[in-house]
């Protein structure tokens, strides 16, 4: 299941994507910072992490987004994987997968193969959890595929079963 | 996920209904009131999912401050034209519908008809036996367990008086909905199923 490996890769100590993204040092991530106000479309074929404010359309559809905790966008955002710990406004898509942190505050439209939130994230909006949605093929094209464990693991580690063995159990 | 320690965690049979008429590759579109609920997307990792959420609660004050009735469906109108809606399979209120002004609730009612269709089905929590409340609605996650379905609610100083909607109330309240089943829970709480009575969508 999805938000079991969001979990793992994330969820279960205190540090933030965008905290171990910092402190690994990735030379590869583009980093828009806390000062930085971007006003338009930003694109790239590498991670990103935003920690400041951008408005218009951001794209990075083959890579990790992370909307940091300080981190303010009113913007389409399009990612392979998104994980959102600050404040969102606007419509995002990612071929995999989303992810809300405890810490994001997200209003508007998320649609995604898998979504999760964490206990205390704040959501008000649609969740479009398809991976056959109309949006994400018209954006990824057959790029937008369910994560592999989504249909393989199963409910160990939460407290609820994925649909397909809480019908059958 | 761990649940809070003092929750109550109760058994809804009517929920868990829902959830076992569900066909493996189905399409659920739920229309919630509240916010999303983490253990709620869970539980629907393996399905394809729409879900809506409303947050009428958080919501109220703004409809509450309009005297005109009009301006009240106005705002409404427009607050549910921004989700561009679905016909809807479950309609969502759990703890917070006790909380909801019952104009916003008729109101609400009246503007979903024409996302209704036969197989849409109102699922709804009340306090029942109890005459009180806490004063703000207690946050609710969805457990299953053995194949069935729990609500977990967090545990809350009862201050305020409950609305304690019988069927006939509630009917009442939502308009074009007629009570199909109704239970006592363990906790005191009446949990509905309500279907519509003149569904526009085949």
């Amino acid at each position: 299941m999805f938000n079991k490996n969001g979990s793992n890769e994330s969820g279960s100590n205190d540090q933030s994507q965008a905290e171990r993204q910092r402190t690994r040092g990735q030379s590869s991530n583009a980093v828009v910072g806390a000062s930085v106000h971007v006003d338009g479309r930003i694109s790239g074929e590498e991670d990103l992490l935003i920690e400041g404010k951008v408005t218009g359309t951001i794209e990075f559809k083959n890579n990790t987004v992370t909307v940091g905790s300080k981190g303010h966008i009113m913007a389409d955002l399009y990612g392979r994987h998104l994980v959102i710990e600050g404040k969102v406004e606007g419509n995002i898509y990612a071929a995999e997968a989303i992810v809300v942190r405890k810490s994001a505050h997200v209003t508007g439209r998320l649609v995604a193969p898998a979504v999760s939130l964490e206990q205390g994230g704040y959501f008000s909006g649609t969740v479009e959890m398809d991976s056959e949605a109309k949006e994400l093929k018209a954006s990824f094209g057959q790029g937008a595929k369910a994560p592999m464990s989504k249909k393989s693991e199963g409910a160990e580690g939460s407290s609820v079963a994925p649909l397909s063995q809480s019908t059958k159990s | 996920m761990a649940l809070e320690a003092k929750a109550q965690q109760v058994q809804t049979p009517l929920l868990g209904r829902l959830f076992g008429g569900l066909e493996e590759d189905q399409r659920l579109v739920v229309l919630d009131l509240g916010l999303a609920m983490p253990t709620f997307l869970e539980a629907f990792q393996s399905q394809r999912l729409r879900l809506d959420t409303l947050s009428l609660y958080e919501h109220q004050p703004a409809f509450s401050s309009m005297e005109d009735p009009q301006a009240q469906r106005d705002w409404l109108s427009h607050h549910l034209a921004q989700f561009q809606l679905e016909p809807l399979d479950w309609v969502c209120g759990w703890s917070f519908l006790n909380y909801l002004d019952p104009d916003l609730l008729t109101l609400l009612s009246e503007l979903l008809q024409p996302y209704l269709t036969p197989k849409t089905r109102w699922h709804a929590l009340i306090e029942y036996s109890s005459p009180n409340m806490p004063s703000c609605p207690p946050d609710t996650q969805l457990t299953h367990i053995d194949g069935e379905v729990y609500l977990s609610i967090a545990a809350q100083p009862a201050i305020a008086p409950a609305p304690r909607y019988s069927p006939k109330g509630l009917e009442s309240v939502l308009k074009g909905f007629a009570t199909e089943s109704a239970m006592l829970l363990a906790n005191g709480w009446q949990e509905y199923l309500f279907r519509p009575i003149a569904p526009t969508k085949d």
